[in-house]
């Protein structure tokens, strides 16, 4: 494996702070999202190459931060289950720095079912186009205007009033 | 009034609390490529039967173990194959014609039969009838594609290698067809370069080829 470029560097130091925002909105916990952050952006520099021929190497990043998240939520349920089936004792855990509480936004997003999230987050937090968060997601751009209508309707139904606004910029 | 969800979001959303260190992300890139390269070596050494089968089959050098180019008048030991020890009543001879062309007949399986049958009738096979092969094989694939599959993208196949074979104890036709006919197959590999684009393992294919008195007979696809 060759040397990384500065086109690479430059990527990876542009991407990091937006990613770790992204995956921790999306699963709940700094300390993760660093995590997934980091090997989402090991991913990057090991298919490089191939990324950097994407329309949107941005989108193809975060596609995999959610991928990982996914799996790590997979793991996660999987421990559950296992602490429930050994009865294990939990020791007290310090509560985190974030989230702060009464975010209750954070806590909007984080009902919305999966896909909705992604949606969300990537076209909101991150500021990605429909068309880009359709190739993220692998998926047509009609598909993710209807998720992202649903979110923002299911948004409005808990938070009282997500601005109407949002929902003409999602269309 | 929630006044707007994208700058609600933005200030939310945490800072990482320490910059990005690269010389650990590019540890773990490394480490992850090799871990990709090793899982490929091991799907070669799978898909190929073994060790043995791997480095045993002749696809990128010169066909080894190939009779000299002679021509067939000149073939004293030119006896078909039986074929199928292990099968069984069904055979290659089965399988109906795929195309004719230049007075040379390809035969492969027709609608509802398997590969895998194997070749009663093999004869042996010199250097040119490799080469014969492989000028047939772009063709016969187009044919065979546009027959079962018809995908466009399975057209323009390319022949990337050829030799006698297979080789290697683990490599199931050749116990079941027997030594000899595995001695007078050739296999040939194809890609697909317009599916190799999208996905590696159908983006190539191997196949057996038999020459017999009728033509050549395409018996089996392993991969």
């Amino acid at each position: 494996m060759a040397e990384p470029d500065d086109d690479l560097i430059a990527f990876c130091e542009r991407q990091h702070a937006r990613l770790v925002g992204m995956l921790a909105l999306y699963c709940g916990d700094l300390d993760v999202a660093e995590e997934l952050a980091q090997e989402a952006l090991a991913r990057v520099c090991r298919d490089w190459k191939r990324v950097r021929t994407f329309d949107s190497s941005e989108a193809w990043a975060y596609r995999v931060g959610m991928n990982l998240a996914h799996s790590y939520f997979r793991r996660r349920s999987a421990e559950r289950r296992a602490h429930k089936r050994l009865a294990a004792e939990r020791s007290e855990v310090p509560p985190p720095m974030w989230p702060p509480e009464g975010a209750d936004l954070l806590e909007a997003v984080r009902r919305l079912p999966h896909r909705q999230r992604s949606v969300i987050l990537l076209r909101y937090y991150v500021g990605l186009r429909v068309r880009e968060v359709a190739a993220a997601l692998d998926c047509p751009e009609g598909t993710v205007k209807t998720l992202i209508h649903r979110a923002l309707r299911a948004l409005g139904r808990d938070l009282g009033n997500v601005e109407s606004r949002e929902a003409s910029d999602a269309i | 009034m929630r006044s707007n969800l994208r700058d609600e979001l933005e200030e939310l959303a945490p800072r990482p609390r320490a910059n990005l260190d690269f010389g650990s992300v590019w540890h773990r890139a490394r480490q992850l490529r090799r871990r990709r390269m090793l899982l490929f070596a091991t799907a070669i050494v799978v898909a190929t039967g073994g060790v043995a089968g791997a480095f045993a089959l002749p696809f990128d050098g010169e066909p080894a173990n190939v009779n000299p180019a002679t021509p067939p008048e000149s073939r004293p030991q030119d006896t078909p194959t039986t074929g199928a020890e292990g099968r069984g009543a069904e055979s290659a001879d089965s399988y109906p014609l795929l195309f004719s062309r230049g007075g040379l007949n390809v035969y492969a399986p027709g609608k509802g039969q398997p590969f895998g049958w194997c070749p009663r009738g093999a004869l042996s096979v010199s250097a040119d009838d490799i080469e014969a092969a492989r000028r047939l094989m772009p063709v016969a694939a187009h044919v065979f594609v546009k027959k079962n599959l018809a995908p466009r993208q399975f057209r323009k196949a390319k022949v990337g290698g050829a030799g006698v074979g297979p080789r290697g104890v683990f490599i199931p036709q050749r116990k079941a067809c027997g030594i000899e006919t595995a001695r007078r197959t050739v296999v040939l590999g194809v890609t697909f370069p317009k599916v190799a684009e999208w996905s590696a393992s159908m983006g190539s294919a191997t196949f057996y080829l038999s020459r017999e008195d009728r033509g050549w007979v395409i018996w089996d696809q392993p991969n």
